[in-house]
């Protein structure tokens, strides 16, 4: 993790690409937006952005920063949906970022899929003018690259041919011999040597590298440490939209292969959390813990009672000394119940509990002296569920007061 | 260091060695401004040779193979205002002579009409392989669309031509009206497909809402019948937009001149869709690729 978040905001002559601090949000449109509720909730920490409560957006690339210098080959690696192609598309200048910025000196071959724009009803020759133009050369420059892609991609008088009798290893060669010809500062590419045989495959590293020293940077995402080995001088890891590693593309790969590939991450981010609960010692017995808070209801409700059989009335705001007390049930979604969301919950939550259904069987116990609010009590009845999951919500700093999940044995009338 | 921050990649700096002075392209999050919008219509246009190249593949493809090939498409034109115009002439009790060529005329102009506004409404998410994948301008797709259904309006066109010279009108300098006409017709569609396609790609639900409104337009707009045959009710049809594009069209071909109204209707609801058309480019250039 060779990064500091000090960057200055210029490019030295030696940069062809800077990340400064770039996070990039997918918003979830089109009726794909969720409610926030348990499910939700649950979800890996950071990935999802929850507005009011409706998640309205993912995480895709986090904080994003590194550098890449003259000559320089950058590999990506992390698993699917850890932001690798939203990373590269960033660096095309398909996706803005929402969140700092992307400095590129000179020309991206922004073309991150080698078959687009092909037309089966068209020669060979006939799509390298048109894969040509799609990346923004003019005529004259792509007629003279035509001799060298055919000599590349070794296709002969089958240039002349339409694409739709090419088999998919000629297509590729193709594809890849006009995407590796026409100069480009700073080469983008997504998977690209995922086919062909072993002895194209060797050529086209070949011709990467030599490009790369005289072209520029190369920025290439992939699964194969094969390739990344052959190619790139250094690599970073991502996951889940973090660099969590930056350096020599050797050390990259095994630390890939350690962290993620055998999971070794995912163990330590489960013995955090076990630490954190082993820390609290009350959570440490969950029976207990459910025993008192059981209790708690009781008391309260007792409390509450008697206030009332004393003065005919259950308690007002400021009528208590120490604020008041309310009884409700999980008659909202769980994100609601964050104190700075109080003012609207109050308003959902009648306060005379005779007047509400369930009343036998309060879910909650809130205190509040109309601004604050704090949740004391949180009845569950699903023992097994505690001791699952409640541990593990008790210590989720947002979530403090969750002490248990909540039941679902209402329906809202 | 020069800088560019807006989006720029018609001029190739490849070829040359990086100097000091190569630009840095940056990509942030700032708002987009007026310049953003424009630069992508500038970009999108110096990219003439590639869209024409692929509105002709999309109006080949459609009859690829077929032995009459794109002459379909005049074969089809043809048998729609034909039949249209024979039925209705009966129904309406008009004079073939001249309800044909009114037919024909406001048929041809609402195909094209109708065409680049629909397909406007869902261009970007019909190109969104493409969006995804390459930086190219949002406006390439656009230019490439009503390139498309301009190709298709010079062969329904013919239909018209063929059918004038069949019932011996020969032309006027009265129809040279309609050219200017026409052109203003382009721009106004330009700029309708493009805010079509921009509220379609936000909001999914204005893709059904702009079909549905233009297969209802198309029956109360006065293609196959005359406004003049709604008597006192006439007026009714200076509140429909699509009544003045195709009247400055079709009237001078028919040996009439619109009126005023129409003529500035035309202007001011083309300004008007240019305005909301900019503006919500402005809005949405840095944003569509989220939204597709």
């Amino acid at each position: 993790m060779a990064h500091s978040n000090n960057m200055t905001s210029d490019m030295s002559q030696d940069d062809k690409i800077v990340f400064d601090g770039v996070s990039i949000h997918f918003p979830l449109l089109h009726g794909h937006a969720v409610k926030a509720d348990k499910n939700t909730a649950g979800t890996r920490d950071g990935t999802l952005v929850t507005k009011k409560n409706t998640v309205r957006s993912l995480t895709a690339l986090n904080n994003i920063s590194f550098r890449v210098k003259h000559g320089e080959r950058l590999g990506i690696m992390g698993q699917n949906g850890s932001g690798k192609t939203t990373l590269l598309r960033a660096l095309c200048g398909i996706y803005h970022p929402h969140k700092g910025e992307v400095r590129v000196r000179g020309r991206v071959s922004s073309m991150l899929d080698l078959h687009l724009g092909f037309d089966n009803d068209a020669s060979g020759r006939d799509n390298i003018w048109i894969r040509g133009r799609l990346l923004g050369f003019n005529d004259a420059e792509i007629k003279d690259r035509v001799a060298e892609i055919l000599e590349f991609s070794q296709l002969g008088t089958f240039l002349d041919l339409k694409m739709k009798v090419y088999s998919s290893g000629m297509r590729m060669r193709l594809a890849f011999a006009i995407a590796t010809s026409f100069p480009a500062d700073n080469l983008v590419m997504d998977e690209w040597l995922s086919a062909g045989d072993r002895a194209f495959r060797s050529r086209a590293e070949e011709r990467m590298v030599a490009l790369v020293e005289r072209s520029g940077s190369l920025v290439i995402a992939s699964h194969n440490p094969g390739i990344l080995r052959r190619v790139c001088n250094r690599s970073i890891v991502l996951h889940s939209g973090n660099i969590i590693y930056d350096g020599p593309t050797e050390d990259a790969i095994s630390f890939y292969q350690h962290e993620i590939v055998l999971g070794e991450r995912e163990k330590r981010e489960a013995a955090d959390v076990q630490e954190k609960v082993k820390s609290h010692a009350i959570l440490t017995d969950p029976k207990a813990l459910l025993d008192q808070r059981i209790d708690d209801i009781g008391a309260i409700t007792e409390a509450l009672m008697q206030f009332r059989d004393d003065k005919g009335h259950f308690p007002k705001t400021g009528e208590t000394g120490a604020g008041w007390f309310g009884i409700g049930r999980n008659r909202l979604p769980a994100e609601e119940w964050i104190p700075g969301l109080v003012p609207n919950y109050l308003d959902e939550v009648p306060r005379d509990p005779m007047v509400m259904p369930g009343v036998d069987d309060p879910q909650y116990i809130y205190q509040s002296n109309g601004t604050d609010y704090k949740l004391l009590v949180l009845k569950s009845q699903d023992v097994e569920t505690v001791k699952a999951r409640g541990m593990e919500s008790a210590v989720d700093p947002k979530r403090a007061w969750a002490y248990g999940t909540w039941t679902e044995g209402y329906q809202d009338v | 260091m020069r800088t560019v921050s807006h989006i720029t990649y018609d001029n190739p700096q490849g070829l040359s060695p990086m100097t000091e002075d190569t630009p840095v392209v940056i990509f942030n999050s700032e708002k987009a401004t007026f310049r953003d919008a424009f630069s992508d219509l500038k970009d999108g246009l110096v990219r003439s040779r590639l869209w024409t190249q692929f509105a002709v593949r999309d109006v080949r493809g459609r009859f690829s193979g077929a032995v009459l090939g794109s002459l379909w498409f005049i074969i089809m034109h043809s048998l729609i205002v034909l039949g249209l115009a024979v039925m209705y002439s009966k129904i309406l009790g008009a004079d073939i002579r001249v309800y044909l060529p009114y037919v024909a005329v406001g048929l041809t102009v609402w195909n094209i009409i109708s065409g680049v506004i629909t397909d406007g409404s869902g261009v970007f998410q019909g190109n969104a392989i493409y969006l995804k994948q390459v930086k190219l301008p949002y406006s390439f797709f656009l230019y490439r669309l009503n390139l498309k259904h301009l190709i298709l309006f010079v062969y329904q066109s013919t239909v018209v031509v063929v059918m004038y010279g069949f019932l011996k009108m020969w032309p006027e300098p009265l129809m040279l009206l309609a050219i200017p006409a026409f052109l203003l017709v382009l721009i106004f569609l330009f700029a309708a497909s493009l805010l079509a396609g921009i509220l379609a790609a936000r909001f999914r639900d204005f893709n059904g809402l702009i079909q549905s409104a233009l297969r209802f337009a198309f029956f109360m707009t006065p293609i196959f019948w005359d406004a003049r045959r709604l008597g006192d009710y006439a007026w009714l049809m200076n509140y429909n937009p699509f009544y003045h594009f195709l009247e400055i069209v079709r009237a001078p071909l028919l040996g009439e001149i619109p009126s005023t109204l129409n003529y500035s209707a035309a202007i001011i609801l083309t300004i008007l869709t240019i305005l909301a058309s900019i503006l919500a480019f402005r809005f949405s250039v840095k944003k569509i690729s989220y939204w597709i």
